[in-house]
């Protein structure tokens, strides 16, 4: 559903930022990828959206090749990126709508809006406001709702928990369960290493540019995510060898 | 929410909608209501619902002030007719000058002329408090300054502002390409600036019409139905080139910036700067040098020919046995005329040719000058759009040409029919002089002296005349839309 084939993103000024990356979200499953600031997982988002060119490599959603074919392809990826700010004069409705019908949904009626900003936890009382006078969890919140009132088949979300508060960070974890429940391919980035074991399929951490550990859901059941997360950052251990990736 | 997997049809459809017109309508309606809940929406409506009326109110007045200012004199001149009366002219007043000012303000209102000059009246404007006080605010004014720097305060947010704050990101991430989001932009844009000005206008050729105003009389109506076309084209010009800005810079503020330094350069100063600069370039003498230099000519050729007559005028005075100090002009003399007219006529004729050749160069360097001026104001839209609308109003360059040809025409009508039939002779002797005038015997003056006629451009030589403005002003527009075009294409949303 969402992948990437040997993904390289090397910028103007000769940043490496992202280094032959390969990674596979299935549909029903839902990928983690951690990593330190400035390691290269908006780099690796914005790469599917086709907002940057990759240097070599290949973003495949869906099966399309996005450099090849972006409109396409971007008809089955929702989008949430990191910190939002929305159209300020529009209420929370207006915004959802503008959205919704940007992604082909016709015909939504109020109720089903107002059906999507409960699912997220907004509260009742914000539907019909400015959104300029919401917090930076609500604005994350309504981001959340846009993304999925597209019902796209591939999600990329990037720091979709920041700025939430813990309440709002569980709430949004059962929303992803259900997600995953109706089959959605969730490709997102977070530091929040507790939520990412709970409910990631599959989990990569990040370093430079390098997706240096990959474990799945099995794998972590036997080994502590934290201790793994904070070696490879520390720099004890270096990339996994590569049959080890190739799982 | 429905559920639905890639493989659905059903979602195939919905998503196919997406790429169709409706995305398009979509994009048209958030840009719209977006820019109408907005402050400047409110600013923008309230200039123009009050300006475009008031400016069009005031400005009929004073034309109606005018007008009746000049039909008086026309009575005045048709009373003094016969008398010196005829010799002179009045300009009569552009009806459209209400949209647009122009030289109409600054040129003399009317002439005067004398053999060997002609005398400019004060402009129109001279004394008038009103004028003074308001009248520099017409349409033409409040669309070239006000709503161009509206249409930036439309536009300067439209791309960087939208990357700021993250939606564009979240728009481009669906299957809507990108020079859709621009052309949404560009027509919300449009239509969110052109309804409240619209209004505006009709509501102030609403007040027009019922004060007496004549738009319906001759082409008024046509030529400002044009009038307010090509304004919609200006103000479009202003909001595209904001969109290039935009989508040239990555923070809205830099934009605005940006764009108020822009809306000084052209609106304010290149139109200025632009006859300084040809000025520099194609120098002209003063009106005021031109003038002392053929009075000079007039008093130098008239003593020449002075000194030529002297002995012809002494010799007449011996014959009559006139006494020490006496001369005489006998108009009752065949003889002595034929011959003052065989010395003086060359003399004459000289002057005539020399003056006229004096104002053909000023003229001629005068138009150059101008040519230059105008062309350097080309770089700015804002001064294009100024020369159509001012060519449209009759109240442009053009019909300053025309009334000096006119007065000229008219001058050289005056000159064959009467001046040529007068005689002026200036005699000098050791510091005496005696002098002579008066009409040629024989050669009475005509009964009707001519009548000035002054005939503002037909509505098909208006358009002529304007339709490279207006070419060049569409051209401004497409390739603004163009640029933005390509740099939005090339726009790094992150
Ligand atoms: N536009 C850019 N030009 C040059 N370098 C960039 C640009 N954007 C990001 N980078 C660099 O690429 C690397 C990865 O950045 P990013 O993908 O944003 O990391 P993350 O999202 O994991 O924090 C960083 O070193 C960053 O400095
Ligand atoms: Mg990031």
């Amino acid at each position: 559903m969402i992948e990437a084939i040997n993904l390289t993103k090397r910028y103007e000024d000769g940043v490496l930022a992202l280094d032959s990356l390969n990674l596979k979200v299935n549909p029903g499953e839902i990928y983690c990828l951690l990593g330190a600031n400035g390691a290269g997982k908006t780099t690796t988002i914005n790469l599917f959206l086709n907002f940057i060119p990759p240097t070599s490599g290949t973003p495949l959603i869906n099966g399309i090749d996005v450099t090849r074919d972006p409109l396409e392809a971007k008809k089955y990826v929702a989008y949430l990126s990191e910190n939002v700010m929305l159209y300020g004069n529009f209420t929370a409705r207006q915004n959802l709508d503008f959205f919704a019908k940007l992604g082909g949904k016709k015909n939504l009626k109020k109720e089903d809006y107002y059906m999507v900003m409960r699912e997220v936890g907004l509260p009742e009382r914000a539907f019909e406001q400015r959104v300029k006078e919401f917090s930076k969890g609500m604005r994350q919140k309504l981001g959340i709702a846009i993304c999925m009132i597209k019902d796209a088949p591939a999600l990329l979300l990037d720091e979709p928990t920041a700025g939430l508060d813990p309440a709002s960070a569980a709430e949004f974890i059962e929303t992803l369960k259900e997600l995953r429940r109706r089959g959605k391919a969730i490709l997102m980035s977070t530091h929040d290493i507790f939520r990412a074991k709970e409910i990631a399929d599959r989990v990569g951490i990040m370093k430079e540019g390098r997706k240096v550990m990959e474990r799945t859901r099995e794998e972590l059941e036997y080994e502590n995510l934290e201790r793994l997360y904070l070696d490879y950052m520390r720099g004890g251990l270096g990339p996994e060898p590569e049959e080890r990736r190739a799982s | 929410m429905a559920k639905a997997d890639v493989q659905s049809p059903e979602l195939n459809q919905t998503l196919e909608a997406a790429i169709g017109p409706a995305s398009f309508l979509t994009l048209l309606q958030k840009e719209i209501l977006d820019l109408v809940m907005s402050v400047r929406f409110i600013v923008l409506l309230m200039l123009c619902v009050l300006l475009i009326p008031l400016s069009l109110y005031v400005n009929a007045q004073t034309y109606e002030r005018w007008l009746a200012d000049y039909n008086e004199q026309l009575k005045i001149e048709s009373a003094l007719r016969g008398s010196r009366g005829g010799w002179s002219g009045t300009r009569p007043p552009s009806p459209l000058a209400v949209f647009a000012n122009g030289i109409e303000t600054s040129l003399p209102k009317g002439f005067s002329i004398q053999p060997n000059q002609i005398q400019m009246d004060k402009p129109r404007s001279y004394g008038d408090p009103i004028y003074e006080v308001f009248g520099r605010i017409d349409f033409l004014f409040v669309v070239q300054a006000v709503l161009s720097l509206i249409a930036f305060l439309f536009a300067f947010d439209a791309i960087s502002g939208e990357k700021e704050m993250g939606t564009l990101r979240l728009c481009l991430a669906n299957a809507v390409p990108r020079y859709k989001i621009l052309l949404g932009k560009f027509t919300g844009g449009m239509l969110t600036l052109a309804v409240p000005f619209l209004i505006a206008t009709g509501l102030g050729l609403i007040i027009l019409t019922a004060t007496g105003y004549p738009l319906f009389d001759q082409n008024l109506g046509t030529k400002v139905l044009l009038m307010v076309i090509t304004s919609i084209v200006y103000i479009g010009t202003f909001y595209l080139l904001g969109m290039l800005i935009s989508s040239l810079s990555h923070q809205s503020k830099t934009t605005l910036i940006v764009l108020m330094l822009i809306w000084v350069v052209l609106v304010l100063a290149v139109p200025r700067l632009s006859i300084i600069v040809a000025g520099m370039i194609r120098p002209v003498e003063s009106d005021a040098v031109i003038a002392l230099r053929k009075k000079l000519l007039v008093e130098n050729i008239q003593k020449e020919k002075g000194r030529a007559l002297k002995d012809l005028y002494f010799e007449k005075a011996r014959q009559e046995g006139l006494a020490e100090g006496a001369l005489t002009f006998d108009a009752n003399d065949p003889e002595f005329v034929r011959r003052r007219n065989e010395i003086a006529k060359p003399f004459e004729a000289r002057m005539r040719d020399e003056l006229a050749k004096i104002d053909e160069d000023h003229q001629r360097k005068k138009q150059r000058q101008l040519r230059l001026a105008r062309n350097i104001a080309r770089i700015s839209p804002a001064s294009v759009f100024a020369y159509v609308m001012t060519d449209m109003a009759d109240t442009g360059e053009t019909v300053k040409m025309r009334f000096f040809d006119a007065v000229r025409r008219h001058y050289d009508r005056v000159d064959r029919l009467v001046f040529s039939r007068m005689y002026q002779d200036l005699i000098m002797d050791e510091g005496h002089y005696w002098r002579f005038g008066g009409t040629l015997p024989g050669e009475e003056r005509p009964e009707e002296p001519p009548r000035f006629e002054f005939r503002f451009p037909e509505i098909s030589e208006s358009l002529a005349h304007s339709l490279p403005d207006v070419a060049l002003l569409v051209i401004y527009a497409l390739f603004f839309f163009i640029a933005t075009h390509m740099a939005f294409i090339r726009y790094d949303v992150r």
